[in-house]
């Protein structure tokens, strides 16, 4: 009895440390090592989705746009267009490196062909919303310089804020970003976007849900300031860890009729 | 005519909704657009007062199998013509190995903007020359497969079917050249149906680095026809005889991709025809593009292309097109200027333009497209022309254009 007291006890005493450890470990952390785990958070391998996209502007009229995405960690992404009518059948392709910018293609039915977009086109809107295709891929950690602002909530998830300022051969809109990073897991729930003259340009909020052990985004909203106008991204039917193939990320791929 | 539309439609709509499967699977969409076009020149007579009803119909089945329909059906309120066409059916059958398309289809290739010289699988309609290029095209029976091979893919086409562009009426507006004596162009002489006279085709595909590239080659019919004379003693003046095609082989190749802000592509196609020493053909020829473009801070996305055709044997003054008269466009020049805007930048404000360096003359239009809500699209736009009389767009220096289109897509 006396034995079976002690070694629970022990457990305990084990259990409690290392908890109180990873806190300390996680209050220890730079910036940089925050933003390193932020982008090696644990993601799916893969994610298909059906996303609704509601552009809505000033006077709060809503276009919406339905797309059906595939993604595989955060490497690869194609989406296709699905409705409204005139650009269903468009499709995107996105590939990131480590090494250097991500290559976008983009195939309109009308034309017959895939197109690469050109690195300077990636300022551009992506499909008229308020995401630009720099927005749509893939930040390199090693671009940005970071700062540890502040920690805050939001909706009740603990954050640290960090300030990410761009490396001057860096092709970006932005002079700076700021991130609320959620400490549980290292997503960001919040992101101002700041444009070259340092004036806040964009707002990006982003909810989250846990499908199969991933908190994943599930609504992700950016905001204009100054066009007043945003856009929102719905996530629906996320299946995660399917065993999607890289051919899936191919611009031949991008040609099929869905 | 109006009758087999009219079935084809019905059995359309029939199989669409008769069928047991999730019709979530199959997809009808298409467009009605209304296009007006006015001489903008006294007595500003009506060019095209236009219906065109575009029908796609298309399925998944399962996971490896889709196909594809699309039909045009054309009304012109000025010339009564009523026109009706498949431009597209065919089935596609994928795996890992191998794409298949087997069925009437348009092949687009070549990476430039507008002018792709190593784009002539599908011939095009040149009756109304400022039709959209993707409408112009004259889909053909192929079977097209596409290799996957490690990071290359393969293109291997067998065209099935033959057809060579359609060029205006000599007697309308519109006619590229005029030949004296002659009202109508004699139809020409058609390569035979046989398996030797149907044409193929390659193209190897890779990415590498910052560029996507392509060679390919094509062996097959020149799609526009060569001028046959003869010496008429009766008469005493050279005559047009007869128009035949000349088989003709083709290797090209062509990028795209970005060098720091700016998009870059080039595109060349070396042709070499069998002429058996005919003088009226250019033997061999090479025609090729490069451009780039470039997005501005403020959204203005600018597009310069530069074409060039070098004919190696002859000079420019004995340079004799295939149709015996002016060249349509030896050394030219293009350039785009986009910029959107609205709310979310549904609408937008281009430039577009030709200039024929070599015979000084111009093409220039601007448009505005204002897309009010999704799925419809006003376009207003201008059509002019300049140049020099021997020139190609100096030929239109009296057919400039205004016009009007709206297009509402389902």
């Amino acid at each position: 009895m006396k034995k079976n007291i002690v070694l629970i006890l022990s457990l305990l005493v084990f259990v409690v440390t290392q908890h109180f450890n990873d806190v300390k470990a996680q209050e220890k952390l730079t910036a940089h090592q925050i933003m390193e785990h932020w982008d090696n958070r644990t993601i799916p391998l893969d994610m298909t989705s059906q996303m609704t996209m509601n552009l809505i502007d000033k006077k709060g009229k809503v276009r919406t746009r339905l797309l059906k995405t595939y993604r595989m960690s955060d490497d690869k992404q194609i989406m296709w267009f699905l409705k409204p009518s005139d650009v269903k059948g468009s499709s995107f392709l996105r590939l990131s490196y480590d090494d250097r910018d991500d290559d976008m293609w983009i195939y309109l039915p009308a034309f017959g062909k895939v197109r690469r977009i050109a690195s300077h086109s990636k300022k551009g809107s992506f499909m008229g919303t308020d995401f630009t295709f720099e927005d749509l891929g893939d930040r390199k950690l090693k671009d940005y310089n970071y700062q540890l602002i502040k920690e805050e909530e939001i909706n009740g998830k603990s954050c640290w804020v960090v300030k990410s300022i761009p490396g001057e051969d860096v092709t970006t809109d932005y002079s700076k970003i700021v991130s609320w990073i959620w400490k549980e897991d290292y997503i960001s729930l919040k992101e101002e976007f700041f444009d070259k003259k340092g004036n806040l340009k964009k707002v990006k909020i982003v909810d989250v849900i846990n499908v199969e052990k991933y908190w994943v985004p599930n609504n992700v909203t950016m905001e204009n300031l100054k066009t007043k106008h945003k856009t929102e991204m719905i996530f629906d039917d996320m299946l995660v860890d399917t065993g999607l193939e890289d051919k899936v990320f191919k611009s031949n791929y991008m040609t099929r009729i869905h | 005519m109006r009758r087999l539309f009219l079935l084809s439609l019905a059995l359309i709509v029939l199989f669409v909704f008769s069928r047991e499967a999730d019709a979530q699977s199959y997809q009808l969409r298409g467009s009605l657009r209304e296009w007006v076009k006015v001489f903008a020149q006294s007595p500003n007579e009506l060019d095209i007062v236009e219906t065109r009803l575009k029908l796609e119909l298309l399925s998944a089945i399962g996971e490896n199998t889709s196909f594809k329909v699309k039909s045009y059906s054309t009304y012109g309120a000025i010339s009564g013509q009523k026109n009706w066409n498949f431009q597209e059916a065919f089935i596609d059958y994928y795996s890992d190995l191998v794409d298949v398309r087997f069925g009437k289809q348009v092949i687009a290739w070549g990476k430039a903007d507008e002018i792709n010289p190593t784009d002539i699988l599908n011939p095009q309609d040149l009756s109304n020359i400022s039709e959209e290029k993707n409408i112009r095209k004259i889909g053909l029976t192929a079977l097209k497969t596409e290799w996957k091979l490690s990071d290359f893919i393969l293109e291997a086409i067998w065209k099935l079917e033959y057809d060579n562009v359609k060029l205006p009426a000599l007697d309308s507006r519109w006619a590229l050249f005029n030949i004296p004596g002659l009202e109508a162009l004699p139809e020409p002489d058609y390569p035979r149906n046989r398996i030797k006279d149907t044409e193929w085709a390659f193209k190897l595909s890779r990415t590498i680095s910052l560029f996507d590239l392509s060679m390919n080659y094509f062996d097959g019919w020149d799609n526009i026809a060569t001028s046959v004379f003869s010496f008429d003693p009766v008469a005493q003046q050279i005559q047009l005889e007869k128009l035949k095609f000349s088989r003709t082989k083709m290797i090209g190749a062509d990028f795209a991709g970005s060098v720091s802000s700016f998009g870059l592509w080039g595109e060349a196609a070396y042709f070499i025809t069998e002429d058996n020493n005919d003088p009226l053909i250019k033997n061999p020829y090479m025609q090729y593009v490069i451009g780039s473009d470039y997005t501005f801070n403020n959204g203005v996305k600018i597009n310069l292309q530069y074409f060039q055709e070098i004919n190696k044997e002859k000079s420019d003054d004995e340079i004799i097109s295939k149709l015996g008269f002016g060249m349509p466009l030896q050394q030219a020049s293009t350039f785009r200027l986009e910029k959107k805007f609205g709310e979310i930048e549904e609408h937008s404000v281009e430039i577009f333009g030709i200039y024929d360096i070599k015979d000084h003359g111009l093409l220039f239009q601007p448009k505005l497209i204002l897309s009010p809500e999704d799925a419809i699209d006003i376009e207003f736009g201008l059509i002019l022309y300049y140049g020099e009389e021997e020139s190609l767009f100096g030929r239109f220096e009296n057919n400039d254009q205004v016009y009007l289109k709206g297009t509402y897509s389902f």
